[in-house]
Protein backbone atom coordinates (compact mmCIF):
# COMPACT_ATOMS: atom_id res chain seq x y z
CA UNK A 1 0.00 0.00 0.00
CA UNK A 2 1.21 3.47 -0.79
CA UNK A 3 2.33 5.20 2.34
CA UNK A 4 0.91 8.55 1.17
CA UNK A 5 -2.43 7.16 0.14
CA UNK A 6 -4.24 8.33 3.24
CA UNK A 7 -2.95 11.87 3.12
CA UNK A 8 -5.52 14.51 2.17
CA UNK A 9 -4.61 17.55 0.09
CA UNK A 10 -7.16 20.24 -0.76
CA UNK A 11 -5.92 20.72 -4.28
CA UNK A 12 -5.68 17.08 -5.09
CA UNK A 13 -8.18 15.57 -7.54
CA UNK A 14 -10.18 12.65 -6.25
CA UNK A 15 -8.73 9.46 -7.62
CA UNK A 16 -10.75 8.30 -10.59
CA UNK A 17 -11.33 4.82 -11.86
CA UNK A 18 -9.72 5.71 -15.15
CA UNK A 19 -6.40 6.38 -13.56
CA UNK A 20 -6.44 3.22 -11.59
CA UNK A 21 -3.31 1.14 -12.03
CA UNK A 22 -3.40 -1.41 -14.85
CA UNK A 23 -5.70 0.54 -17.12
CA UNK A 24 -4.02 2.82 -19.65
CA UNK A 25 -4.84 6.50 -19.84
CA UNK A 26 -7.10 7.09 -22.83
CA UNK A 27 -5.22 10.02 -24.24
CA UNK A 28 -4.14 10.85 -27.77
CA UNK A 29 -1.07 8.57 -27.80
CA UNK A 30 -3.21 5.69 -26.52
CA UNK A 31 -5.70 6.01 -29.37
CA UNK A 32 -2.87 6.55 -31.78
CA UNK A 33 -1.36 3.25 -30.66
CA UNK A 34 -4.76 1.61 -30.99
CA UNK A 35 -5.06 2.99 -34.48
CA UNK A 36 -1.66 1.60 -35.38
CA UNK A 37 -2.67 -1.78 -34.01
CA UNK A 38 -5.86 -1.65 -36.06
CA UNK A 39 -3.79 -0.82 -39.13
CA UNK A 40 -1.48 -3.76 -38.44
CA UNK A 41 -4.60 -5.86 -38.19
CA UNK A 42 -5.85 -4.60 -41.54
CA UNK A 43 -8.96 -3.10 -39.94
CA UNK A 44 -9.11 0.27 -41.67
CA UNK A 45 -12.47 1.30 -40.20
CA UNK A 46 -11.28 0.77 -36.66
CA UNK A 47 -8.03 2.50 -37.46
CA UNK A 48 -9.88 5.52 -38.79
CA UNK A 49 -12.07 5.66 -35.70
CA UNK A 50 -9.06 5.51 -33.41
CA UNK A 51 -7.22 8.20 -35.33
CA UNK A 52 -10.30 10.40 -34.97
CA UNK A 53 -10.39 9.71 -31.23
CA UNK A 54 -6.73 10.58 -30.99
CA UNK A 55 -7.45 13.86 -32.74
CA UNK A 56 -10.32 14.60 -30.42
CA UNK A 57 -7.77 14.56 -27.60
CA UNK A 58 -5.07 16.42 -29.46
CA UNK A 59 -5.85 18.35 -32.61
CA UNK A 60 -2.19 19.05 -33.20
CA UNK A 61 -1.22 15.40 -33.54
CA UNK A 62 -0.04 15.35 -37.11
CA UNK A 63 0.38 11.56 -37.26
CA UNK A 64 -3.33 11.17 -36.56
CA UNK A 65 -4.29 13.50 -39.39
CA UNK A 66 -1.95 11.67 -41.70
CA UNK A 67 -3.27 8.34 -40.46
CA UNK A 68 -6.86 9.38 -41.13
CA UNK A 69 -6.00 10.22 -44.71
CA UNK A 70 -4.21 6.90 -45.14
CA UNK A 71 -7.14 5.00 -43.69
CA UNK A 72 -9.50 6.72 -46.13
CA UNK A 73 -7.18 5.71 -48.94
CA UNK A 74 -7.09 2.12 -47.71
CA UNK A 75 -10.89 2.15 -47.61
CA UNK A 76 -10.92 3.23 -51.26
CA UNK A 77 -12.47 6.63 -50.51
CA UNK A 78 -10.03 8.62 -52.59
CA UNK A 79 -11.95 11.89 -53.09
CA UNK A 80 -12.72 11.97 -49.37
CA UNK A 81 -9.04 11.33 -48.63
CA UNK A 82 -8.12 14.31 -50.76
CA UNK A 83 -10.69 16.51 -49.06
CA UNK A 84 -9.38 15.46 -45.70
CA UNK A 85 -5.78 15.97 -46.74
CA UNK A 86 -6.74 19.50 -47.80
CA UNK A 87 -8.30 20.01 -44.39
CA UNK A 88 -5.11 18.79 -42.73
CA UNK A 89 -3.06 21.02 -45.02
CA UNK A 90 -4.90 24.03 -43.59
CA UNK A 91 -3.46 23.12 -40.20
CA UNK A 92 -0.07 21.93 -41.50
CA UNK A 93 0.54 24.03 -44.59
CA UNK A 94 2.61 22.54 -47.38
CA UNK A 95 3.37 19.45 -45.34
CA UNK A 96 5.14 17.05 -47.72
CA UNK A 97 3.58 13.98 -46.18
CA UNK A 98 0.06 15.25 -46.74
CA UNK A 99 0.93 16.18 -50.31
CA UNK A 100 2.37 12.70 -50.75
CA UNK A 101 -0.85 11.18 -49.44
CA UNK A 102 -2.82 13.24 -51.92
CA UNK A 103 -0.56 11.83 -54.61
CA UNK A 104 -1.33 8.31 -53.39
CA UNK A 105 -5.06 9.04 -53.40
CA UNK A 106 -4.82 10.35 -56.95
CA UNK A 107 -2.71 7.51 -58.27
CA UNK A 108 -5.05 4.90 -56.83
CA UNK A 109 -7.99 6.82 -58.28
CA UNK A 110 -6.26 6.63 -61.70
CA UNK A 111 -5.62 10.38 -61.87
CA UNK A 112 -2.00 10.05 -62.85
CA UNK A 113 -1.29 13.59 -63.99
CA UNK A 114 -2.53 15.05 -60.72
CA UNK A 115 -0.70 12.37 -58.77
CA UNK A 116 2.56 13.26 -60.44
CA UNK A 117 1.99 16.96 -59.72
CA UNK A 118 1.34 16.32 -56.03
CA UNK A 119 4.30 13.99 -55.81
CA UNK A 120 6.56 16.56 -57.48
CA UNK A 121 5.32 19.18 -55.03
CA UNK A 122 5.91 16.88 -52.06
CA UNK A 123 9.41 15.95 -53.15
CA UNK A 124 10.34 19.60 -53.62
CA UNK A 125 9.80 20.35 -49.90
CA UNK A 126 12.29 20.18 -47.07
CA UNK A 127 12.47 17.48 -44.41
CA UNK A 128 11.04 14.67 -46.46
CA UNK A 129 9.70 11.60 -44.72
CA UNK A 130 9.66 7.99 -45.84
CA UNK A 131 6.01 8.37 -46.81
CA UNK A 132 6.94 10.96 -49.44
CA UNK A 133 9.41 8.60 -51.11
CA UNK A 134 7.03 5.67 -50.93
CA UNK A 135 4.31 7.73 -52.58
CA UNK A 136 6.85 8.76 -55.19
CA UNK A 137 7.65 5.12 -55.77
CA UNK A 138 3.97 4.34 -56.18
CA UNK A 139 3.46 7.11 -58.71
CA UNK A 140 6.57 6.12 -60.64
CA UNK A 141 5.54 2.47 -60.65
CA UNK A 142 2.08 3.34 -61.94
CA UNK A 143 3.72 5.22 -64.76
CA UNK A 144 5.99 2.25 -65.42
CA UNK A 145 9.04 4.25 -64.47
CA UNK A 146 12.34 2.58 -63.68
CA UNK A 147 13.30 4.54 -60.57
CA UNK A 148 10.58 3.10 -58.34
CA UNK A 149 12.79 0.71 -56.43
CA UNK A 150 15.35 3.44 -55.79
CA UNK A 151 12.55 5.51 -54.26
CA UNK A 152 11.57 2.56 -52.07
CA UNK A 153 15.17 2.13 -50.92
CA UNK A 154 15.31 5.81 -50.11
CA UNK A 155 12.08 5.55 -48.12
CA UNK A 156 13.43 2.64 -46.11
CA UNK A 157 16.64 4.54 -45.49
CA UNK A 158 14.61 7.49 -44.18
CA UNK A 159 12.48 5.18 -42.05
CA UNK A 160 14.51 5.87 -38.91
CA UNK A 161 12.65 4.76 -35.82
CA UNK A 162 9.70 3.49 -37.78
CA UNK A 163 11.72 1.53 -40.30
CA UNK A 164 9.71 -1.61 -39.58
CA UNK A 165 6.49 0.18 -40.55
CA UNK A 166 8.30 1.55 -43.59
CA UNK A 167 9.37 -1.93 -44.65
CA UNK A 168 5.84 -3.24 -44.35
CA UNK A 169 4.46 -0.32 -46.34
CA UNK A 170 7.21 -0.67 -48.93
CA UNK A 171 6.37 -4.33 -49.35
CA UNK A 172 2.69 -3.52 -49.71
CA UNK A 173 3.35 -0.84 -52.31
CA UNK A 174 5.62 -3.11 -54.35
CA UNK A 175 3.19 -5.97 -54.12
CA UNK A 176 0.28 -3.74 -55.10
CA UNK A 177 2.06 -2.90 -58.33
CA UNK A 178 2.99 -6.46 -59.16
CA UNK A 179 6.65 -6.41 -58.08
CA UNK A 180 6.27 -9.45 -55.91
CA UNK A 181 9.87 -10.57 -55.80
CA UNK A 182 11.04 -7.19 -54.53
CA UNK A 183 8.10 -6.98 -52.14
CA UNK A 184 8.85 -10.40 -50.71
CA UNK A 185 12.18 -9.23 -49.33
CA UNK A 186 10.53 -6.40 -47.37
CA UNK A 187 7.55 -8.42 -46.26
CA UNK A 188 9.68 -11.24 -44.88
CA UNK A 189 11.41 -8.64 -42.72
CA UNK A 190 8.04 -7.15 -41.84
CA UNK A 191 6.65 -10.40 -40.46
CA UNK A 192 9.75 -10.70 -38.29
CA UNK A 193 9.17 -7.17 -37.03
CA UNK A 194 5.43 -7.67 -36.57
CA UNK A 195 4.88 -11.35 -36.01
CA UNK A 196 1.39 -10.71 -34.64
CA UNK A 197 0.28 -8.51 -37.53
CA UNK A 198 -2.37 -10.14 -39.73
CA UNK A 199 -1.70 -7.47 -42.35
CA UNK A 200 1.96 -8.39 -42.66
CA UNK A 201 1.19 -12.10 -42.91
CA UNK A 202 -1.59 -11.52 -45.38
CA UNK A 203 0.59 -9.39 -47.63
CA UNK A 204 3.39 -11.93 -47.41
CA UNK A 205 0.98 -14.73 -48.24
CA UNK A 206 -0.44 -12.86 -51.19
CA UNK A 207 3.03 -12.16 -52.51
CA UNK A 208 4.11 -15.77 -52.10
CA UNK A 209 0.93 -16.90 -53.78
CA UNK A 210 1.59 -14.68 -56.76
CA UNK A 211 5.09 -16.05 -57.02
CA UNK A 212 3.79 -19.60 -56.85
CA UNK A 213 5.59 -20.33 -53.59
CA UNK A 214 4.31 -23.16 -51.46
CA UNK A 215 4.64 -21.14 -48.22
CA UNK A 216 1.73 -18.92 -49.28
CA UNK A 217 -0.90 -21.10 -47.66
CA UNK A 218 0.98 -21.16 -44.36
CA UNK A 219 1.36 -17.37 -44.34
CA UNK A 220 -2.28 -16.84 -45.09
CA UNK A 221 -3.18 -19.42 -42.49
CA UNK A 222 -1.17 -17.42 -40.00
CA UNK A 223 -3.01 -14.24 -41.01
CA UNK A 224 -6.34 -16.01 -40.52
CA UNK A 225 -5.19 -17.37 -37.20
CA UNK A 226 -4.40 -13.85 -36.01
CA UNK A 227 -7.58 -12.39 -37.48
CA UNK A 228 -10.13 -15.11 -38.06
CA UNK A 229 -12.67 -14.69 -40.87
CA UNK A 230 -10.84 -11.75 -42.41
CA UNK A 231 -12.62 -11.62 -45.78
CA UNK A 232 -9.55 -10.56 -47.81
CA UNK A 233 -7.44 -13.31 -46.35
CA UNK A 234 -10.19 -15.89 -46.79
CA UNK A 235 -10.56 -14.96 -50.45
CA UNK A 236 -6.83 -15.05 -51.01
CA UNK A 237 -6.60 -18.39 -49.26
CA UNK A 238 -9.30 -19.80 -51.53
CA UNK A 239 -7.51 -18.52 -54.60
CA UNK A 240 -4.21 -19.93 -53.40
CA UNK A 241 -5.64 -23.34 -52.66
CA UNK A 242 -7.51 -23.45 -55.97
CA UNK A 243 -4.43 -22.59 -58.00
CA UNK A 244 -3.32 -25.76 -59.75
CA UNK A 245 0.17 -27.04 -60.25
CA UNK A 246 0.47 -25.58 -63.72
CA UNK A 247 -0.56 -22.13 -62.52
CA UNK A 248 1.93 -22.30 -59.69
CA UNK A 249 4.71 -23.40 -62.01
CA UNK A 250 3.75 -20.63 -64.43
CA UNK A 251 3.85 -18.05 -61.65
CA UNK A 252 7.10 -19.46 -60.37
CA UNK A 253 8.65 -19.11 -63.80
CA UNK A 254 7.23 -15.75 -64.76
CA UNK A 255 6.62 -14.12 -61.37
CA UNK A 256 8.72 -11.10 -60.71
CA UNK B 1 7.60 25.39 -27.95
CA UNK B 2 9.43 23.67 -30.77
CA UNK B 3 7.71 22.89 -34.03
CA UNK B 4 7.97 19.20 -34.81
CA UNK B 5 8.15 19.80 -38.50
CA UNK B 6 10.65 22.62 -38.93
CA UNK B 7 12.09 22.56 -35.41
CA UNK B 8 11.60 26.30 -35.08
CA UNK B 9 11.49 27.47 -31.47
CA UNK B 10 8.22 29.35 -31.06
CA UNK B 11 7.05 31.58 -28.24
CA UNK B 12 5.05 29.78 -25.56
CA UNK B 13 1.29 29.98 -26.07
CA UNK B 14 1.43 30.13 -29.87
CA UNK B 15 -0.97 27.82 -31.64
CA UNK B 16 0.77 27.76 -35.01
CA UNK B 17 4.45 27.66 -35.92
CA UNK B 18 5.79 31.10 -36.79
CA UNK B 19 8.00 29.67 -39.52
CA UNK B 20 6.03 26.93 -41.28
CA UNK B 21 2.49 27.58 -40.07
CA UNK B 22 1.99 24.08 -38.69
CA UNK B 23 -0.42 23.61 -35.82
CA UNK B 24 1.38 23.49 -32.47
CA UNK B 25 -1.49 23.32 -30.08
CA UNK B 26 -5.20 23.54 -30.71
CA UNK B 27 -6.69 23.29 -27.29
CA UNK B 28 -8.82 26.39 -27.69
CA UNK B 29 -9.68 25.74 -31.33
CA UNK B 30 -12.85 24.03 -32.47
CA UNK B 31 -11.73 21.69 -35.20
CA UNK B 32 -13.82 19.01 -36.85
CA UNK B 33 -11.94 15.73 -36.62
CA UNK B 34 -14.42 13.34 -38.27
CA UNK B 35 -13.54 12.90 -41.93
CA UNK B 36 -16.23 12.87 -44.64
CA UNK B 37 -17.26 9.40 -45.76
CA UNK B 38 -18.31 8.05 -49.08
CA UNK B 39 -21.98 7.27 -49.57
CA UNK B 40 -22.48 3.60 -50.39
CA UNK B 41 -24.29 4.28 -53.65
CA UNK B 42 -21.26 6.14 -54.99
CA UNK B 43 -19.01 3.10 -54.75
CA UNK B 44 -19.99 1.32 -57.99
CA UNK B 45 -20.04 4.58 -59.93
CA UNK B 46 -16.59 5.52 -58.72
CA UNK B 47 -15.34 2.05 -59.48
CA UNK B 48 -16.70 2.36 -63.01
CA UNK B 49 -15.12 5.77 -63.54
CA UNK B 50 -11.83 4.47 -62.20
CA UNK B 51 -11.94 1.61 -64.69
CA UNK B 52 -12.68 4.08 -67.48
CA UNK B 53 -9.69 6.16 -66.45
CA UNK B 54 -7.53 3.07 -66.02
CA UNK B 55 -8.32 1.65 -69.44
CA UNK B 56 -7.39 4.99 -70.98
CA UNK B 57 -10.03 5.27 -73.69
CA UNK B 58 -8.02 8.25 -74.82
CA UNK B 59 -4.59 7.26 -73.60
CA UNK B 60 -2.14 9.82 -72.37
CA UNK B 61 1.44 9.18 -73.47
CA UNK B 62 2.93 11.25 -70.69
CA UNK B 63 1.30 8.98 -68.16
CA UNK B 64 3.73 6.28 -69.19
CA UNK B 65 1.23 3.91 -70.73
CA UNK B 66 2.72 1.63 -73.30
CA UNK B 67 0.25 2.60 -75.96
CA UNK B 68 1.58 3.00 -79.50
CA UNK B 69 1.95 6.62 -80.53
CA UNK B 70 -0.25 6.22 -83.59
CA UNK B 71 -2.98 4.69 -81.45
CA UNK B 72 -2.91 7.61 -79.07
CA UNK B 73 -2.84 10.13 -81.89
CA UNK B 74 -5.74 8.32 -83.54
CA UNK B 75 -7.77 8.41 -80.32
CA UNK B 76 -7.12 12.10 -79.76
CA UNK B 77 -7.67 12.86 -83.44
CA UNK B 78 -10.96 10.97 -83.47
CA UNK B 79 -12.15 12.86 -80.41
CA UNK B 80 -11.24 16.15 -82.10
CA UNK B 81 -13.07 15.17 -85.31
CA UNK B 82 -16.15 14.14 -83.35
CA UNK B 83 -16.16 17.39 -81.43
CA UNK B 84 -15.61 19.43 -84.57
CA UNK B 85 -18.62 18.03 -86.43
CA UNK B 86 -20.86 20.53 -84.69
CA UNK B 87 -19.04 23.88 -84.65
CA UNK B 88 -18.95 25.24 -81.12
CA UNK B 89 -19.39 21.85 -79.45
CA UNK B 90 -15.70 21.53 -78.72
CA UNK B 91 -15.76 25.00 -77.18
CA UNK B 92 -18.77 24.14 -75.04
CA UNK B 93 -16.97 21.02 -73.84
CA UNK B 94 -13.87 23.08 -73.08
CA UNK B 95 -15.98 25.78 -71.44
CA UNK B 96 -14.92 28.47 -73.89
CA UNK B 97 -18.41 29.79 -74.23
CA UNK B 98 -17.39 33.11 -75.73
CA UNK B 99 -15.98 31.39 -78.81
CA UNK B 100 -19.14 29.35 -79.46
CA UNK B 101 -21.09 32.20 -81.05
CA UNK B 102 -18.16 33.26 -83.21
CA UNK B 103 -17.55 29.78 -84.59
CA UNK B 104 -21.25 29.15 -85.15
CA UNK B 105 -21.64 32.47 -87.02
CA UNK B 106 -18.57 31.78 -89.16
CA UNK B 107 -19.72 28.29 -89.95
CA UNK B 108 -23.20 29.55 -90.82
CA UNK B 109 -21.67 32.14 -93.19
CA UNK B 110 -19.48 29.54 -94.88
CA UNK B 111 -22.34 27.08 -95.32
CA UNK B 112 -24.58 29.84 -96.71
CA UNK B 113 -21.83 30.80 -99.17
CA UNK B 114 -21.37 27.14 -100.07
CA UNK B 115 -25.06 26.72 -100.92
CA UNK B 116 -25.40 30.10 -102.61
CA UNK B 117 -22.48 29.42 -104.93
CA UNK B 118 -22.98 25.66 -105.10
CA UNK B 119 -21.49 24.20 -108.26
CA UNK B 120 -19.11 27.07 -108.92
CA UNK B 121 -15.62 28.19 -107.96
CA UNK B 122 -16.78 30.27 -105.00
CA UNK B 123 -18.89 27.38 -103.79
CA UNK B 124 -15.73 25.30 -103.65
CA UNK B 125 -13.93 28.12 -101.84
CA UNK B 126 -16.66 28.29 -99.19
CA UNK B 127 -16.69 24.51 -98.93
CA UNK B 128 -12.95 24.62 -98.38
CA UNK B 129 -13.34 27.32 -95.73
CA UNK B 130 -16.04 25.37 -93.90
CA UNK B 131 -13.95 22.21 -93.99
CA UNK B 132 -10.87 24.14 -92.91
CA UNK B 133 -12.80 25.57 -89.98
CA UNK B 134 -13.91 22.11 -88.91
CA UNK B 135 -10.37 20.83 -89.30
CA UNK B 136 -9.07 23.75 -87.27
CA UNK B 137 -11.52 23.01 -84.48
CA UNK B 138 -10.74 19.30 -84.72
CA UNK B 139 -7.02 19.88 -84.43
CA UNK B 140 -7.40 22.45 -81.68
CA UNK B 141 -9.77 20.28 -79.71
CA UNK B 142 -7.67 17.20 -80.08
CA UNK B 143 -4.24 16.85 -81.53
CA UNK B 144 -2.72 20.28 -80.97
CA UNK B 145 -2.35 19.64 -77.27
CA UNK B 146 -0.40 16.49 -77.93
CA UNK B 147 1.42 17.13 -81.19
CA UNK B 148 4.03 19.84 -81.02
CA UNK B 149 6.13 19.44 -84.19
CA UNK B 150 4.95 21.69 -87.02
CA UNK B 151 5.13 18.99 -89.69
CA UNK B 152 2.98 16.66 -87.65
CA UNK B 153 0.49 19.44 -87.01
CA UNK B 154 0.28 20.16 -90.73
CA UNK B 155 -0.02 16.48 -91.52
CA UNK B 156 -2.80 16.10 -88.95
CA UNK B 157 -4.56 19.18 -90.32
CA UNK B 158 -4.39 17.83 -93.88
CA UNK B 159 -5.60 14.39 -92.87
CA UNK B 160 -8.49 15.75 -90.88
CA UNK B 161 -9.39 18.13 -93.71
CA UNK B 162 -9.57 15.18 -96.13
CA UNK B 163 -11.71 13.18 -93.70
CA UNK B 164 -14.04 16.13 -93.18
CA UNK B 165 -14.27 16.90 -96.90
CA UNK B 166 -15.41 13.33 -97.54
CA UNK B 167 -17.82 13.67 -94.64
CA UNK B 168 -19.23 16.89 -96.08
CA UNK B 169 -19.67 15.29 -99.50
CA UNK B 170 -21.48 12.28 -98.11
CA UNK B 171 -23.66 14.31 -95.77
CA UNK B 172 -24.50 16.70 -98.62
CA UNK B 173 -25.47 13.78 -100.84
CA UNK B 174 -27.60 12.29 -98.11
CA UNK B 175 -29.37 15.55 -97.28
CA UNK B 176 -29.94 16.55 -100.93
CA UNK B 177 -30.74 13.12 -102.29
CA UNK B 178 -33.21 14.44 -104.90
CA UNK B 179 -31.26 17.45 -106.08
CA UNK B 180 -27.98 17.55 -107.92
CA UNK B 181 -26.50 19.68 -110.66
CA UNK B 182 -24.77 19.68 -114.01
CA UNK B 183 -22.93 21.96 -116.39
CA UNK B 184 -24.47 23.01 -119.66
CA UNK B 185 -22.40 22.25 -122.78
CA UNK B 186 -25.01 23.18 -125.38
CA UNK B 187 -26.53 26.68 -125.19
CA UNK B 188 -30.31 26.96 -125.57
CA UNK B 189 -31.54 30.51 -126.09
CA UNK B 190 -35.09 29.75 -125.01
CA UNK B 191 -33.93 28.47 -121.61
CA UNK B 192 -31.42 31.32 -121.29
CA UNK B 193 -28.59 28.88 -120.67
CA UNK B 194 -25.12 29.17 -122.08
CA UNK B 195 -22.14 26.91 -122.23
CA UNK B 196 -20.61 26.55 -118.78
CA UNK B 197 -23.76 27.45 -116.84
CA UNK B 198 -24.65 25.31 -113.86
CA UNK B 199 -28.24 24.09 -113.55
CA UNK B 200 -29.94 22.29 -110.70
CA UNK B 201 -31.75 19.07 -111.54
CA UNK B 202 -34.25 16.95 -109.65
CA UNK B 203 -34.22 13.19 -109.84
CA UNK B 204 -37.89 12.91 -108.96
CA UNK B 205 -38.82 14.78 -112.18
CA UNK B 206 -37.09 12.23 -114.43
CA UNK B 207 -40.24 10.23 -115.00
CA UNK B 208 -43.03 9.94 -117.53
CA UNK B 209 -45.18 13.04 -117.63
CA UNK B 210 -42.36 15.40 -116.74
CA UNK B 211 -40.16 14.56 -119.73
CA UNK B 212 -41.40 16.61 -122.66
CA UNK B 213 -39.80 17.92 -125.83
CA UNK B 214 -37.39 20.71 -125.05
CA UNK B 215 -36.73 19.67 -121.43
CA UNK B 216 -33.16 19.91 -120.17
CA UNK B 217 -32.15 16.63 -118.58
CA UNK B 218 -29.13 15.05 -116.98
CA UNK B 219 -28.22 11.84 -118.75
CA UNK B 220 -25.17 9.67 -119.34
CA UNK B 221 -24.50 10.17 -123.03
CA UNK B 222 -22.75 7.26 -124.72
CA UNK B 223 -19.55 8.22 -126.52
CA UNK B 224 -19.17 8.40 -130.28
CA UNK B 225 -15.81 6.73 -130.91
CA UNK B 226 -15.08 7.21 -127.24
CA UNK B 227 -13.61 10.63 -127.90
CA UNK B 228 -16.11 12.87 -126.15
CA UNK B 229 -14.72 15.32 -123.69
CA UNK B 230 -17.16 14.23 -120.96
CA UNK B 231 -17.30 10.55 -121.84
CA UNK B 232 -20.20 8.61 -120.42
CA UNK B 233 -20.67 10.81 -117.38
CA UNK B 234 -23.90 12.69 -116.95
CA UNK B 235 -24.23 15.80 -119.06
CA UNK B 236 -27.04 18.31 -119.48
CA UNK B 237 -28.83 17.61 -122.77
CA UNK B 238 -32.09 18.67 -124.41
CA UNK B 239 -34.86 16.29 -125.35
CA UNK B 240 -35.57 16.81 -129.07
CA UNK B 241 -37.45 13.72 -130.20
CA UNK B 242 -39.91 11.60 -128.26
CA UNK B 243 -40.39 7.80 -128.54
CA UNK B 244 -41.52 6.64 -132.00
CA UNK B 245 -40.70 9.92 -133.76
CA UNK B 246 -38.33 10.26 -136.72
CA UNK B 247 -35.83 13.09 -136.43
CA UNK B 248 -33.97 14.62 -139.34
CA UNK B 249 -31.55 17.49 -139.62
CA UNK B 250 -32.35 19.93 -142.42
CA UNK B 251 -30.47 22.83 -143.84
CA UNK B 252 -31.90 26.28 -143.27
CA UNK B 253 -31.80 28.90 -146.02
CA UNK B 254 -29.11 31.40 -145.14
CA UNK B 255 -26.88 28.82 -143.42
CA UNK B 256 -27.20 26.59 -140.39
CA UNK B 257 -29.46 23.63 -139.67
CA UNK B 258 -32.57 22.77 -137.76
CA UNK B 259 -34.25 19.67 -136.41
CA UNK B 260 -37.36 18.34 -138.11
CA UNK B 261 -39.77 15.82 -136.63
CA UNK B 262 -41.73 13.90 -139.22
CA UNK B 263 -40.80 16.55 -141.79
CA UNK B 264 -42.00 19.42 -139.61
CA UNK B 265 -39.22 21.84 -138.65
CA UNK B 266 -38.65 22.85 -135.06
CA UNK B 267 -37.84 26.41 -134.00
CA UNK B 268 -34.11 27.02 -133.96
CA UNK B 269 -34.03 29.16 -130.80
CA UNK B 270 -35.93 26.50 -128.87
CA UNK B 271 -34.16 23.49 -130.35
CA UNK B 272 -30.72 24.62 -131.52
CA UNK B 273 -28.67 22.05 -133.43
CA UNK B 274 -25.21 21.47 -131.98
CA UNK B 275 -22.42 21.99 -134.42
CA UNK B 276 -21.35 18.39 -134.56
CA UNK B 277 -24.87 17.30 -135.66
CA UNK B 278 -25.16 19.64 -138.64
CA UNK B 279 -24.63 16.83 -141.11
CA UNK B 280 -26.66 16.35 -144.21
CA UNK B 281 -29.13 13.53 -144.41
CA UNK B 282 -29.11 12.66 -140.72
CA UNK B 283 -32.25 10.69 -139.97
CA UNK B 284 -32.91 8.82 -136.74
CA UNK B 285 -36.06 6.99 -135.70
CA UNK B 286 -36.42 6.93 -131.91
CA UNK B 287 -37.44 3.51 -130.55
CA UNK B 288 -40.13 3.02 -127.93
CA UNK B 289 -39.14 4.12 -124.38
CA UNK B 290 -36.21 6.11 -125.74
CA UNK B 291 -35.53 9.82 -126.28
CA UNK B 292 -33.30 11.70 -128.70
CA UNK B 293 -31.10 14.09 -126.72
CA UNK B 294 -28.95 16.77 -128.24
CA UNK B 295 -25.90 18.22 -126.62
CA UNK B 296 -22.51 19.50 -127.65
CA UNK B 297 -19.66 17.07 -127.97
CA UNK B 298 -16.14 17.41 -129.15
CA UNK B 299 -15.59 14.71 -131.72
CA UNK B 300 -12.74 13.49 -133.84
CA UNK B 301 -12.88 11.85 -137.25
CA UNK B 302 -15.86 10.86 -139.37
CA UNK B 303 -19.10 9.48 -138.02
CA UNK B 304 -22.42 8.49 -139.49
CA UNK B 305 -26.08 8.40 -138.60
CA UNK B 306 -25.68 5.06 -136.83
CA UNK B 307 -23.06 6.57 -134.51
CA UNK B 308 -25.28 9.56 -133.79
CA UNK B 309 -28.20 7.27 -132.97
CA UNK B 310 -26.00 5.28 -130.62
CA UNK B 311 -24.77 8.43 -128.90
CA UNK B 312 -27.96 10.48 -128.69
CA UNK B 313 -30.78 7.99 -128.43
CA UNK B 314 -31.01 7.34 -124.71
CA UNK B 315 -33.41 4.97 -122.95
CA UNK B 316 -35.96 6.68 -120.70
CA UNK B 317 -34.60 4.77 -117.71
CA UNK B 318 -31.16 6.25 -118.40
CA UNK B 319 -32.31 9.82 -117.88
CA UNK B 320 -31.24 10.64 -114.35
CA UNK B 321 -32.85 13.96 -113.61
CA UNK B 322 -34.60 16.95 -115.08
CA UNK B 323 -33.36 20.53 -114.81
CA UNK B 324 -35.59 22.88 -112.87
CA UNK B 325 -33.38 25.87 -112.05
CA UNK B 326 -30.58 27.91 -113.55
CA UNK B 327 -28.22 28.30 -110.63
CA UNK B 328 -24.96 29.84 -111.83
CA UNK B 329 -24.13 32.49 -112.82
CA UNK B 330 -26.08 34.18 -110.11
CA UNK B 331 -27.45 36.96 -112.39
CA UNK B 332 -29.18 34.40 -114.60
CA UNK B 333 -30.60 32.48 -111.67
CA UNK B 334 -34.22 31.45 -112.20
CA UNK B 335 -36.56 28.55 -112.83
CA UNK B 336 -36.40 26.69 -116.14
CA UNK B 337 -39.58 27.07 -118.20
CA UNK B 338 -41.29 24.26 -120.04
CA UNK B 339 -40.96 24.54 -123.83
CA UNK B 340 -44.17 22.71 -124.69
Amino acid sequence: MNRFASLEFDDADPPSKRESPGEPVRDAPFFYRQAMLAWLGGDWELGLRNYSRALERNHALFEAWSGQVMMLIELGEYPEAQVWADKALELFPEHPELLAEKAIACVRDEKLTKAMAYSDNAVSKDRLTWRVWLSRAEVVMRRKGRLAEECVHKAVTLGGGSVNVTRLEAGRVLSMHGRYAAALEYLERAVKDFPKSPLAWYELGRCQSQLGLSQAAASLQQALYLRPDWPCAVRQMDRTLKAGLLIRVWRRLLGR
Amino acid sequence: MQCRRCEFENMPGQTACFQCGSLLSAESMDIKVEPPRMALWKKPWRWFMRQVRATRIIPHPKAGWRVPGWCHAFGIGLLGVLLSVVPGLAHVVRKRFRSVGLYLALWGAFVFGLFFFYGGFWGMVFLGLAVAMHAWIAVHAGLLEEVSALRYRLLALALIAVVLAVLYREVGRWVLQDITGGHVTHPVAFHRVREGDFVLVRRSLACEGHLTRGSLVLAPMAAVYGQYSRGARGVIAQIVALPGETLTVEEVPGGGACFAIGGERLEIDRYPVPEWLTMKGLSVTVPKDHFFLSTAFRTRGAYGAADVARACVVPAAGIEAKAFMRWLPVWRRGFVREVE
